[in-house]
């Protein structure tokens, strides 16, 4: 386990566009979070966003919206295993295909552990900047890091498993993004009325990240106010840890009936 | 004697054609074993599938003479088709996520990076490397944990004429330590100069297989060259021993009957007082071997 984590380490490491599109990242987010106070808010009892505890719903929110630039580095760095045959070179040299795949899933946790850490740190600094109560630090709504950090890994395992199934980086990018113009069809279109809609993998993530504003925005409007979400739903996050294990289950089911 | 690999007629179906269709074979410890074939013969199929790269139609192998597990090609070094390399990372990078999945110590880097003479650029990406530092990368890799098996699919492909020198080299120096070796090539040259055993296969059948001298050698063939070359010719076809006589470029092709050697044939143009610039016994070409045993098939 600990020699999987130190292959990867080294493949992430050395890599610069990992680097540039987690900097990048960081970057933009940070710049998200932190004009999120310039949208109309309405609430009495959270009048700043950026202040605790709703920082943590409003930073995991924004950051959960560049979720696409993750995704890919998850698509590159495992069409980088089938562009250089690397992915054979590891079973040749004595990695089961199933050991493979969870050392490449282990790529998918550090990042998701990496943006999760620097989504944490920098609702922090926002929040202490706002003037936050230090009571208020961790509120129920911290639980919502567990939320984005869920969010996350699920929506790499999704960008996982079709970058394994399509091999090539072009196309798994295509795919990729184009899943959510057909998951946006299912839910508008074909699943209107059914409960079902609310299953669809993307939706359940997106269920794991709540934006304040839209609360807010919801009470300007008049109509009725919705009861505050103040902490995660956990039974979202449930479905959400199936639709990983899904993910993972056939991604190594179609990397063991293949030839490398 | 200990038996490395056994394969029981083993077969992969593509669906136009066979890739392999039922090999067998054994290798014995310590021996130096040629597959030998054209090109698209199934001779990567087949490493591929002992590699568990690839999955077969029907047949066993069994490496060690024990059922197969993934941890058995810890043991096993390979290099298959191309070296696989991060070309981002520098060679010691890369052979560090090796030594990682094999589970040998970074301290045997250094060690396989001295015997492919590429100690002093092991800081270098992968990228800025020659096609035969490549190639020498791959069988470093393969090198690394001191494994009982080295596999090595067509190593001086591409190579020019020093790459080739240098990784014959190599095999050899590997071989002398006692390390089984399996090799896939194409040249009939290769496999003539490093093997003990051979493996002829087409279509992915085995032709033919046994000790190298043995399959390989069946014909008495001497190049032959002299700056008198009409002198050489009319005594070639007078020695007692002359079968045919072919003319090349620079050397005649002198074909002897199975009964006379290459000795006497020297001997015999020395006593006629003729000057010989170049005498070499050599074995048939893979062109003239490969139809000839095709026709037998």
């Amino acid at each position: 386990m600990l020699d999987l984590i130190s292959i990867e380490y080294i493949k992430l490491k050395n890599n610069s566009s990992f680097w540039i599109i987690l900097v990048f990242y960081m970057l933009i987010s940070f710049y998200v979070v932190g004009k999120a106070d310039s949208l109309p808010t309405g609430s009495d009892v959270f009048a700043n966003p950026l202040q605790f505890p709703m920082i943590w719903l409003t930073s995991t929110y924004c950051a959960s919206f560049l979720v696409l630039f993750p995704s890919i580095l998850i698509i590159l760095n495992i069409g980088n295993e089938f562009k250089y045959k690397t992915a054979k070179q590891h079973v040749i040299d004595g990695l089961s295909k199933t050991t493979f795949i969870l050392s490449k899933f282990i790529s998918v946790c550090l990042i998701a552990t990496i943006i999760t850490i620097y989504v944490i740190l920098l609702s922090l600094f926002l929040g202490w900047q706002s003037g936050g109560e230090v009571q208020d630090f961790f509120g129920e709504q911290f639980s919502f890091i567990a939320g984005f950090y869920i969010q996350l890994i699920g929506v790499l395992s999704f960008a996982f498993f079709i970058s394994i199934l399509f091999k090539r980086t072009g196309i798994s990018i295509v795919v990729f993004v184009g899943y959510y113009f057909i998951e946006v069809i299912l839910y508008y279109l074909i699943f209107e009325d059914s409960p079902i809609r609310d299953y669809l993998p993307l939706e359940v993530f997106n269920s794991l990240t709540f934006s304040p504003i839209k609360d807010n925005l919801d009470s300007f409007s008049g109509l009725s106010i919705p009861e505050f979400k103040l902490s995660l739903n956990w039974f979202s996050a449930a479905i959400g840890a199936i639709y990983i294990a899904i993910c993972l289950s056939l991604s190594i089911l179609i990397f063991n009936r293949r030839d490398v | 004697m200990d038996t490395i690999l056994k394969i029981d007629s083993l077969t992969k179906k593509y669906p136009s054609l066979f890739a392999v269709s039922q090999l067998s074979l054994s290798i014995d410890k310590g021996s130096v074993f040629g597959l030998l074939g054209p090109n698209g013969s199934g001779k990567t199929t087949t490493l591929g599938i002992i590699l568990g790269v690839t999955s077969a139609t029907s047949g066993n192998f069994s490496w060690f003479g024990k059922n197969n597990s993934s941890s058995d090609r810890k043991k096993i070094g390979a290099l298959l088709e191309t070296p696989n390399f991060y070309s981002y990372l520098s060679a010691k990078s890369n052979l560090k996520i090796s030594a990682k999945i094999k589970g040998v110590d970074y301290k045997d880097i250094d060690r396989v990076a001295e015997i492919v003479n590429l100690k002093d650029r092991l800081n270098d990406k992968f990228k800025t490397y020659s096609l035969g530092m490549k190639q020498r990368l791959a069988i470093a890799a393969a090198l690394l944990g001191k494994p009982e098996v080295l596999v090595l699919d067509e190593p001086t492909n591409g190579l020019d004429p020093q790459g080739i020198a240098e990784i014959r080299t190599v095999i050899q120096n590997i071989s002398k330590i006692g390390v089984t070796i399996i090799l896939a090539s194409h040249a009939l040259d290769e496999v003539e100069k490093v093997c003990s055993h051979v493996c002829v296969i087409k279509k992915g059948k085995s032709l033919i297989q046994g000790n190298v001298n043995d399959v390989l050698v069946g014909e008495n063939l001497i190049e032959v060259a002299s700056s008198e070359k009409e002198k050489l010719k009319e005594l070639a076809t007078t020695f007692s021993g002359f079968k045919t006589l072919k003319e090349e470029n620079y050397y005649l092709l002198v074909t002897l009957q199975d009964s006379s050697s290459s000795i006497e044939f020297s001997k015999y143009l020395i006593t006629n007082n003729i000057i010989i610039t170049h005498f070499v016994k050599r074995t048939k070409s893979l062109e003239e071997f490969f139809l000839e045993t095709t026709k037998d098939a």
